[in-house]
């Protein structure tokens, strides 16, 4: 009965489905046969376009820098979303109302603007360096713009929402009582942090910090500003092979490369929520 | 082991009184139940005994020593939770070590006492299971025998058994009180039901609204209560509003109908109410004697038949043990009972 009745239920698909394959799925697929075909004519398999790019020292820079970059970010994020969600676990209701619009007010402006807004701040006459001259804590302005830092700085600042609202949403669930139970049963207050609330709290955390590490290898505009091109990821160097030397199928191995490190990435997470939620 | 006293204990928020001057005494070993119906305080009783509450005035002595301003972790209480509270992410054997594991007990000797724990609540084998794998009856043994592996002073249980169903949480019940003797521990027991309440434990504490209805033991609390709340929120109560007659011995109702009652050291003429369970009204066939009544409504409960009945006094109660030959539904009878039976609610 089922089954008879698929075919009509499959209608409201259709249309979604059908954009779905002709502009996500079809690209994909022509960018996996773009990195190993020859640009024929006839096309043939190749794997030269995978062997020039490993062969070649700045794109395993970029790959490497990108991978850098992304796991620096995540472990900002976590050293600083942890406590932050902590923190408004604790607070009243309505201040948590509030907190939750503070962490996602962000979301709200182009991330352009932020990314700008950084420079306003962070650069050689901006505020923080001007804060650390008056106070005599530094000699000359500090180079926070224009590298590794100042990408790091704007990679994070974007992605913190990301890891603190799943993060302090499982803090929510962490039944109240477990916490008293462990009290009651002679634990301090931070035997039982370590032993039952952290460790509540860690499949959550844990699938926080791998979605920021997957979403900071697509990062393009904050590398391009923050990093004022002398810190290219993966994302600025596909935009050189297209835009600049139009090398379609070295651009199509990168991004396969990164494709297939997003996907393992992405199954960790899903076995890491899967654990989460068996235990 | 340990004694509990309660001082002038109140917990309010703001403006609202959950807890008002309650004062208590637990002897040791005694097992005592805090019994009322839900939003009385009894669970904010709890909480501030175990130390997870604090109270805003009063003082809370265990074994004589003021532990008014001890921390939950110091007070050494064993503490059963109605959701049970087991760490779900711990075996149940990392469960049940955890409060010897926080007071540095040695790895060897702490296997040996969560054995021992598990051997009590009769869950030998279930060491490395996860709460998740267990049914309700065992989390709520294997919460037990975590509460009593450190050998607390007291022990206190928040509803143990509310969320299993009835054949098994008579089987706890019974365990609970063997293990309870056994451990000889002073332990109060919260509950809503009255039946639990009533077979489980030495003396009861009625409480209403955040104060103490009566403290006694269940069959003084149910045969004598002291007010009209007590007497309703135990069992079923038939409530007969009156005078004490001028010729003692009988109490006079509105109407001029007489009950038989004992009436020693009542003042004639004081209005008071009198109660008289369902067990106690005896039906006969319609006589010039007793109180006359008509059968409302029969329901057949099994050992037992529950008659609801219209009289001169109003509607009422009456329970007899199921028998051949008893009264159907439109029956003039006549009701009867001892003069003892008649219980004068003072408050």
């Amino acid at each position: 009965m089922a089954g008879r009745r698929l075919p009509a239920e499959l209608g409201y698909v259709l249309p979604l489905l059908g954009l779905m394959l002709a502009a996500f799925v079809l690209p994909i697929g022509l960018m996996l046969a773009r990195s190993v075909l020859n640009p024929g004519p006839p096309p043939e398999p190749t794997l030269e376009h995978y062997q020039a790019l490993l062969e070649t020292a700045v794109y395993l820079r970029v790959l490497g820098r990108t991978f850098r970059i992304a796991l620096v970010t995540t472990v900002a994020c976590a050293l600083l979303g942890y406590p932050l969600a902590y923190w408004m676990r604790g607070l009243p209701p309505q201040r948590q109302v509030l907190a939750v619009a503070l962490v996602v007010l962000p979301f709200w402006i182009s991330i352009l603007v932020r990314t700008y807004a950084w420079i306003v701040v962070l650069g050689n006459a901006g505020l923080v360096n001007r804060l650390l001259l008056d106070l005599g804590l530094v000699a000359a302005p500090v180079a926070f713009l224009y590298n590794e830092t100042g990408v790091i700085i704007g990679t994070t600042n974007v992605l913190l929402p990301f890891l603190v609202l799943p993060l302090f949403a499982a803090m929510l669930r962490i039944d109240p009582r477990l916490l008293q139970a462990a009290e009651s049963l002679g634990a301090s207050r931070f035997t039982v942090f370590r032993r039952v609330f952290f460790p509540l709290s860690l499949p959550a955390l844990a699938a926080g910090a791998i979605l920021v590490f997957i979403l900071t290898f697509g990062f393009y505009i904050t590398p391009a500003i923050l990093g004022g091109g002398r810190v290219p990821m993966v994302a600025n160097a596909l935009d050189l092979l297209i835009n600049q030397f139009a090398r379609w199928e070295a651009a199509a191995a990168l991004s396969t490369i990164l494709l297939v490190v997003t996907l393992v990435c992405f199954a960790l997470s899903r076995w890491v929520g899967a654990r989460g939620a068996t235990s | 082991m340990s004694s509990i006293r309660l001082d002038g204990v109140a917990r309010r928020y703001g403006a609202v009184a959950a807890l008002e001057d309650v004062s208590l005494e637990v002897a040791q070993g005694e097992f005592v139940t805090i019994l009322g119906p839900s939003g009385s305080g009894k669970t904010t009783m709890l909480t501030v005994v175990a130390g997870l509450n604090r109270p805003t005035a009063g003082r809370i002595l265990i074994g004589g020593r003021d532990v008014t301003d001890l921390p939950a972790a110091q007070r050494n209480i064993g503490l059963v939770f109605q959701s049970y509270a087991l760490f779900p992410h711990m075996t149940v054997a990392d469960n049940i070590a955890f409060p010897l594991s926080v007071r540095g007990v040695a790895a060897g000797e702490a296997r040996r006492r969560v054995a021992e724990a598990l051997a009590r609540v009769r869950l030998e084998g279930f060491e490395r299971r996860k709460p998740s794998q267990l049914s309700g009856g065992q989390q709520q043994r294997v919460a037990l025998a975590r509460a009593i592996v450190f050998s607390p002073d007291i022990l206190l249980l928040d509803e143990p058994l509310g969320a299993l169903d009835r054949k098994l949480r008579e089987e706890v019940q019974i365990e609970l009180r063997r293990l309870q003797r056994d451990l000889g521990i002073t332990t109060v027991l919260v509950t809503h039901d009255q039946e639990e309440a009533l077979s489980l434990s030495d003396r009861i504490v009625v409480l209403s609204e955040g104060r103490v209805q009566q403290i006694a033991a269940p069959q003084e609390a149910y045969r004598r209560p002291r007010n009209r709340f007590v007497a309703d929120f135990l069992g079923t109560a038939n409530l007969f509003e009156g005078r004490v007659a001028e010729d003692a011995g009988a109490l006079l109702l509105a109407d001029g109908t007489r009950l038989r009652c004992d009436t020693t050291g009542q003042s004639p003429g004081r209005p008071v109410t009198a109660l008289i369970r369902p067990e106690c009204l005896r039906l006969a066939p319609p006589g010039p004697d007793g109180l006359a009544a008509r059968v409302a409504e029969v329901i057949y409960l099994g050992q037992s038949v529950r008659y609801h009945l219209d009289s001169a006094a109003g509607p009422l109660v009456a329970a007899a043990v199921d028998r051949r030959g008893g009264f159907a539904a439109g029956d003039a009878v006549a009701l009867d009972w001892d003069a003892a039976d008649a219980w004068m609610i003072p408050g």
